[in-house]
Formats: C-alpha cells, structure tokens, sequence
C-alpha cells in the first residue's frame, strides 16, 4: 500500500518563545503548511477541530498557530502532503550517540499496529516483540507507555470512583472533600489536543477533566524517579526519556511547563545538587513516522530484528492498555478494573463492545456494575466515548455546561478512530479520518 | 416550378429516428458508463476508513494476546503492583499526587485574548 | 432558397450555454490551478467558477431531461458507425488536404452522416467529460474532505487535466473547424433557426439528409389569419435520390 510522504523540519528559535495562548518554553507551530505545495483544495480545512486553518477554495491555506491544537488531523487528511511537522529527531540522534545518556522511549500503544507500515507492511500489522528489539538496537531501553497506561488506569479509576462516591453514594469524607471542585460528569485527560481545546474554547469544562496526566506524562515521571532510582540504579538528569508517539500533540504536551514533576520531587527528596537546573518529564517526542525515520537512519528494519525472547519489568502491560490507542479503550479498560474494584468480582468477559468507538463518531453505554459496599446492589453508569472532537464534541459539551448531561464518564479522543490514527502516525494515501457520512452538505463550506 | 411550394426540411420525429433497438442501445451505453463510474466511486468511499479499522482490529489482536498471558486489566499488570508495593503505595497517594497528577489547566483565552471563541 | 433543420431550438441552447460556460469555467480554473493571480482575485475567479458550475450543470441536465428525445437522436447520431463512417478516416474527411496541403487518402470523401466519423469520436468525448466534470467537480466542492485521499486525487488531476485536454481539443480542433464550416456555424451560433441550405447538407451529411429527414410544406402550417399552426400538416415523405 505504502504510505505518503511527509516533510519534516527543525524547531527554530521562535518555536520556544510563548505568546498568544503559548506559554513560554510550550512547543508552537507544530504543524505547518507548506505554501508552495498547497493547491486550496480546502480539505484540511474541514478536518480541523479547531477552526485554526484560514483560507477559502483555490487559495494558499494557512494555519493560526494560537488556535491550533496541534493534533496533525489536517496533516493526515491533505490529499497533497502538503502539511509538515516539526521534528526532534537530530536532537534524539545525537543523544543516542552520546554514551553519558540513556535514552529512554516510552512506546505509545497505536505505534505497534503502524510502525510497520512505514517498511510496507500492510496497516494494523501488529509488533510488538520486534519493535521493543528494534528500540533496543537502535540504542534505547524501554518504558513501555502501554505500562504507563496501566498506571493511568489505576490513578484515574480510582479518581473517577472517588469522584462517584462523593457525587452519587453522598460520601463527605475529609479525604474527599477535595472533589467537591471536580463535578462529575469525569473527562479523560490522556489526549493533549482534547484538552488544549478545553482550555482553548471550553474553559468551563477544566474542572470536569481528570486530573490524572496522560500516559506520557506518568511514564516520564516514573523512569525519573521509580525507574531510575530503584530498578536501574542511574543519575535521572543522565536520563533521556524519548515519548514515541502516534501523536503531534504529544510534542507540545511534554513542552507544557508543568510536566517537571520529577524533577522537583527529586529536588525535594534530596536526590538532586541544588544547583541543577529544571529538566522536563518527557525530554523529545518523535512521532511514529519520526521513529521510522530514526531507523533507517541506522539501517534497521523493524520487521527484519530477531524478536526480544524476554520481557522486562518495564516492559509488561496488560489488555486494558493496549486498547488505549484506539477510541472507546481507555473507556474499556477503566470499566475492566473498575468492575473489578467495585464488584469485588471479575466480569464475565472482559470485552466491553458497547464502549468501542470503532467508526461511530460518539458511542454512548448504560452500564450496570454492582457495588460491593451496597450489598451487590447494582448501579447504572452512563458512558459516553467521543471518537474524534471535529462534528462530535460540541454537542456534548454544551449538555454539560447548562448541567443538563446524563453522563457521568466521558472518554474524548481528538482524532477519529483514536490515536492509531493520530498525527503522528503514518500516513495511508488512499484512506481519510472522516468517519461521518458522505454528505449531509456542511452548510458551513 | 414556379408553382413550388416554400417547404423546410427537417429531422423525422424521434419516435420514426429511433427504433427500439436504438432506444435500448442508447440507454445500455449511457447506464453502463454510469454504472461502472458509480461502482468505482462506492467502493473506493467504502474504503475510505479501512486503515482505521485494521489499526484497530490490531489493537484489539494484541488485547487478546495480553488476556491469554493473563493480564486483561490495569491492577493485574505485576509491574504496577510492584510501583505501588514499593514507591508509590496507592492510587491517589502523596507520591502518586506529586509525580501521576496534574495541577494545572489553564484557561488559555486569558493568556491573550487574541482567540475568538470557535463555534 | 430551401432550408434544412440542422439544430433545434433545445440543441442550440444547450450547446452555447454550455460553449460559453465552459469558457468561463476553463478560465477561471486554469487561472487558479496555476496560480496566475493573487489570492484576492483567485478567492474572487474561485466564486465565478462554481457558479459557472452551476449554470454549466443546469444547462446539462435541463437537455437531458426536458429534451430526452433530442439527447437520444444525439446520442443515435453519434453512437451509429457505419462502414462509411470508417472510411472516412482514409482521408480524415478531406481536410488535411484543403487546409495543409497534404494529399491522404482517396479524393472522395465517404458520404457521411450528420456528423461525420471525426465529429462523432469528438462529441461523444466531449459529452463524456462535460458528465465527468460535473460530477468530479461537485464531489470536490462538497465530498473532498469526506471521500478519502486516493478518490480525491483521482477525481482532482481527472477534473484538472481532463478539463485542460477537452479545452484544448476544442480550442485548436473544434471551433476552427467549426468557423471552417460556415453554414454549420451559423446554424448553430445565429440567432434564429438553425438551418442550413440545401445543397449544403446534400454536400456534407449526404446519408443524414437521405435517411432522417422529411420535408414539410410551410404552407399547410399557416391557417386562414397567416398564422403558424402545424397541428394539420401533413409530412411529407421524401424517396427521390
Ligand atoms: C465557443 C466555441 C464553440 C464553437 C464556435 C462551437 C461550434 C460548434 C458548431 C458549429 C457545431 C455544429 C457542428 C456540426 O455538427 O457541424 C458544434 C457542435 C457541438 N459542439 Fe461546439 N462549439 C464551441 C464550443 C464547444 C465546447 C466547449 C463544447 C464542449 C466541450 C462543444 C461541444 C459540442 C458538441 C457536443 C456538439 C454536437 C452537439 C449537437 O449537435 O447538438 N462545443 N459546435
Ligand atoms: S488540504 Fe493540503 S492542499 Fe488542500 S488546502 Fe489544505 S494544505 Fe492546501
Ligand atoms: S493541527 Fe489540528 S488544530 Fe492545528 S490546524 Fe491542523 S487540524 Fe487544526
Ligand atoms: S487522539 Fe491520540 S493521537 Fe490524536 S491528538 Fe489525542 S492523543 Fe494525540
């Protein structure tokens, strides 16, 4: 099938300076449209969550960078690969040839199902023992992010169910009071784009969003901390964590100021010289076409290394992370351990079909979980999955804002079909991210 | 001559032109370029997803694959449990708070107010 | 003195409707694709161009389906090949002859239909591209983003280039030759009937004039006041070679 070329370039001085809705040090201008390639066909246009492309038929379009979310979706669907992305591969390479580093990558779940098709594989080949090889012959070790997800899982389930037994079972404990500012219906926050749009154009809707951090952001942390103190025994600042990501808005996601958590905790455990400076959780982020990239730089072909027999510690994750990358998974695997956590029992299955968000542009569930502190008395959680912002959100959000929203968990993942078809992903010259009908006629054009 | 009468040729009607022959051969032509136009277009529009679809089923391949190692869910996951034994304790702990939780979203339309409000 | 009924009224219409439609279309397009001009005035040509799309596809569609029976004798004229047809090709109609000098082929010209075997293969193209570009060009104003990447393109470099082709082919072969044949082009571009002489549609579309047409005395046409009112008359069916 093969996949369409996409051109890359360097981060420039302006690219870490703020302004407009950057702060300082936030990652701008991510994504670019190339003026000498753009033919106006205005696709991209209507692919964009954020109203962020300027430009009518047969003209030059252009992006406002302080409306953009970054999210690559205009990217993927340019009939003419016409769009760029900022890449930080020099700055990887030359970190992977500086043997005072180690280099870390932190593996999205959707790279295992697109990797390949990079190296002419067909789409959704899945690797997952070839790819960790690969990485390690390229010079990384490995956290794995689906391990992360696991984490994420853990954090925001328990979240969510603090959040319910303070809302619904009434439960004003001291320990939960600090709910009382984080309404339910409970956002996920794993998806950066979704949550610069929040900030961006839905201010009202922050407090509903978990304030558990996205994968990433927990994987960093962790190799920083956890990892580097008590597994490999390694100076964090000598840490080079590397976020490879089916995702554009990931790169900006790690230049966000706040993620330096480890770096203060560290700071305030002592572990750090006082004259350090800051460094950030997620060093660089490359996309998976970036990653495939990387490896023909090194002449490696992923789907040609012998597969890894082992599997490290930081390596293992489980189902429920796995699916994170498509839309409906974080959902689902919140639902697997809540269920479990809950009901003090393991569901009869554990695939959750009703929660899939496959094609369907938003999948709403009634779900009923019997409570174990109830007795087994069941109770029914609403569940909405938001496959892709563009055409589906905004109808959603409004519900919540006149407090009218029957949900009480909403899954909103920026690109249709979820992050397997992220940004940052290969790709595919035939397909597109629209997941709508043909027609209705967009009035708006 | 003189007596000629003024006259105008024309075509016959169409329904002496056109026999019912022609009439079938016409409409064949004519259904057969459309149809075979129309063919081509819905396929290549029912394919327009399929690269999301098989990402996706190849997610959902490799879930199968952690439920068969017996890890179908987050708290099954050792490497987690051992987080949690030895640093971070439990979900929603002081470490978890300082290093897994984010205390900042900020309402960027404040940041400048350039950003008209996108609806 | 006598004249033959070349081109009906609907036929007239539709085929300079969609002559000067396509003109506009075809300018404003190229200007844009190849980026003659500033945005300003490409934003402003882009504009002129759909609504050219529009008149250009109502145009169509109105010949097709309020004169069915005219797009079928059309579409008979052009569908039907006989081994005259063919022959024409052994000296391309006489016309490299009369207008470059180059001696092809016999000196006779076969008798020829209405349309001779070059008219036919050109029609039929050009009604083949007026449908392909309407429809690529109204699936890219309302389906380029919805239809996927591969279709688009399809469908893009279809309705550019096709477009390009059909403008050139009409530009440096369709209307010189039309302006070659005067009474076909006044038949076709005056205002009033579309009529030719005689002689002339004896001369160049021999079978046509053999095979399809009548004649009908105008006289019966007029009632008692002089007014036109052919409800009475009578065809008159024609055998004299
Ligand atoms: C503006 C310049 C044009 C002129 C002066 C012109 C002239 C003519 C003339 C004189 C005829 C009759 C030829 C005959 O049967 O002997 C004719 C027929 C035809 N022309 Fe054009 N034409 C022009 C542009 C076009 C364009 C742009 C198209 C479409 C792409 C087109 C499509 C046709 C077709 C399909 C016929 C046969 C239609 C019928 O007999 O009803 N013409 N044209
Ligand atoms: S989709 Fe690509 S070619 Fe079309 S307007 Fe956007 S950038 Fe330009
Ligand atoms: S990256 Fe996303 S938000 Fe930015 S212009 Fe492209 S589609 Fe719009
Ligand atoms: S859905 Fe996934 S790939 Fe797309 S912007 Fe969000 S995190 Fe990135």
């Amino acid at each position: 099938m093969g996949v369409q070329k996409i051109a890359t370039f360097s981060p420039s001085e302006k690219t870490f300076t703020g302004g407009g809705t950057f702060l300082p040090g936030e990652v701008k201008g991510i994504i670019r449209i190339n003026p000498n390639k753009c033919v106006g066909c205005d696709t991209c246009r209507h692919h964009c969550p954020a109203g962020a492309i300027k430009g009518s038929l047969g003209v030059t379009h252009h992006i406002e960078e302080d409306l953009c979310l970054s999210c690559g979706q205009c990217l993927v669907n340019c009939p003419f690969g016409a769009i760029e992305q900022m890449s930080f591969l020099d700055e990887v390479l030359s970190r992977l040839k500086d043997p005072d580093y180690t280099v870390v990558a932190i593996i999205a779940p959707a790279v295992r199902v697109a990797l390949a098709e990079e190296f002419g594989a067909p789409p959704g080949t899945l690797t997952v023992h070839r790819m960790h090889a690969a990485f390690k012959k390229a010079g990384f070790r490995i956290y794995e992010n689906n391990l992360a997800a696991d984490q994420t899982i853990m954090e925001e389930g328990y979240e969510f169910i603090a959040k319910v037994k303070y809302w619904l079972l009434g439960d004003k404990t001291p320990e939960l009071e600090k709910f009382a500012e984080h309404p339910l219906p409970h956002f996920t926050s794993c998806c950066p784009a979704w949550i610069r749009y929040a900030e961006l154009y839905w201010p009202d809707i922050l407090p509903h969003i978990s304030g558990a951090k996205s994968p990433q952001q927990m994987a960093g942390a962790t190799v920083k901390t956890w990892v580097a103190l008590r597994l490999w025994n390694i100076d964090p600042r000598k840490i080079y964590t590397v976020g490879i990501m089916p995702c554009t808005a990931k790169i900006y996601e790690a230049s966000r100021p706040e993620f330096k958590s480890a770096f203060y905790w560290l700071k305030e455990k002592g572990h750090l010289p006082e004259d350090t400076p800051p460094f950030p959780d997620v060093d660089a982020v490359l996309t998976t076409r970036d990653a495939a990239e990387l490896f023909r730089c090194l002449n490696i072909n992923p789907l040609n290394v012998s597969p890894e027999k082992e599997t490290d510690i930081t390596e293992v994750y489980t189902g429920g992370a796995t699916i994170f990358g498509n839309s409906g998974g974080v959902t689902e695997a919140a639902l697997r351990t809540a269920y479990c956590v809950l009901s003090g029992q393991e569901p009869s299955s554990w695939n959750i079909e009703a929660v899939r968000g496959h094609t369907t542009g938003v999948r709403t569930a009634k779900l009923a979980i019997p409570l174990k502190p109830l007795g087994g008395k069941k109770a029914n959680f609403h569940i909405c999955v938001v496959n892709g912002v563009k055409n589906h959100l905004e109808p959603i959000l409004e519900d919540v804002v006149i407090g009218k929203s029957p949900f009480h968990f909403i899954e909103v993942m920026n690109c249709p079909g979820g992050c397997i078809n992220g940004g940052g992903q290969p790709v595919n010259p035939m397909g597109t991210s629209w997941i709508d009908p043909l027609l209705p006629l967009p009035l708006k054009a | 001559m003189s007596e000629k009468l003024p006259f105008q040729y024309e075509e016959k009607p169409a329904s002496l032109l056109i026999s019912r022959r022609t009439f079938l051969k016409i409409t064949g032509v004519l259904t057969s370029v459309l149809a075979i136009g129309a063919y081509t277009v819905t396929d290549f529009v029912k394919k327009r997803n399929k690269y999301i679809k098989m990402r996706q089923k190849g997610l959902y391949k490799d879930d199968l694959r952690c439920q068969r190692n017996n890890l179908p869910a987050s708290h099954l996951n050792p490497t987690v449990e051992k987080f949690y034994r030895d640093f971070a304790e439990h979900p929603l702990s002081e470490t978890a708070h300082h290093l897994l939780h984010t205390h900042h979203y900020y309402v960027r339309g404040k940041l400048n107010m350039k950003g008209e409000r996108h609806g | 003195m006598d004249k033959v009924l070349k081109f009906s009224v609907t036929e007239k219409i539709f085929h300079n409707v969609n002559a000067v439609s396509w003109y506009v279309l075809a300018i404003t397009g190229i200007i844009v694709y190849f980026n003659l001009a500033g945005s300003e005035t490409k934003n402003f040509l882009m504009q002129i161009h759909i609504w050219a799309g529009v008149v250009f596809t109502f145009n169509f569609l109105a010949f097709i389906f309020l004169a069915p029976h005219r797009f079928y004798i059309l579409m008979k004229n052009l569908l039907e090949w006989d081994k005259d047809t063919f022959a024409w090709f052994k000296n391309l109609g006489g016309y490299p002859r009369r207008f470059f000098k180059i001696n092809i082929g016999p000196e006779e010209v076969a008798p020829q239909g209405k349309f001779n075997a070059g008219q036919k293969l050109t029609y039929l193209f050009f009604i083949f591209m007026i449908i392909a570009l309407i429809v690529t060009g109204w699936f890219l104003y309302f389906a380029k983003h919805s239809m996927g990447k591969g279709l688009f393109l399809m469908f893009f470099y279809l309705h550019v280039w096709g477009s390009i082709i059909t403008t050139l082919i009409a530009t440096f072969g369709h209307i010189p030759l039309s302006i070659a044949n005067k009474e076909d082009l006044l038949a076709m571009w005056r205002i009033g009937p579309g009529t030719v002489s005689l002689k002339w549609a004896k001369h160049h579309n021999p079978k046509w004039f053999q095979n399809d047409v009548i004649m009908r005395p105008l006289q019966n046409c007029r009632d008692q006041y002089g007014k036109h009112n052919c409800k009475g008359s009578v065809p008159i069916f024609r055998n004299e070679k």
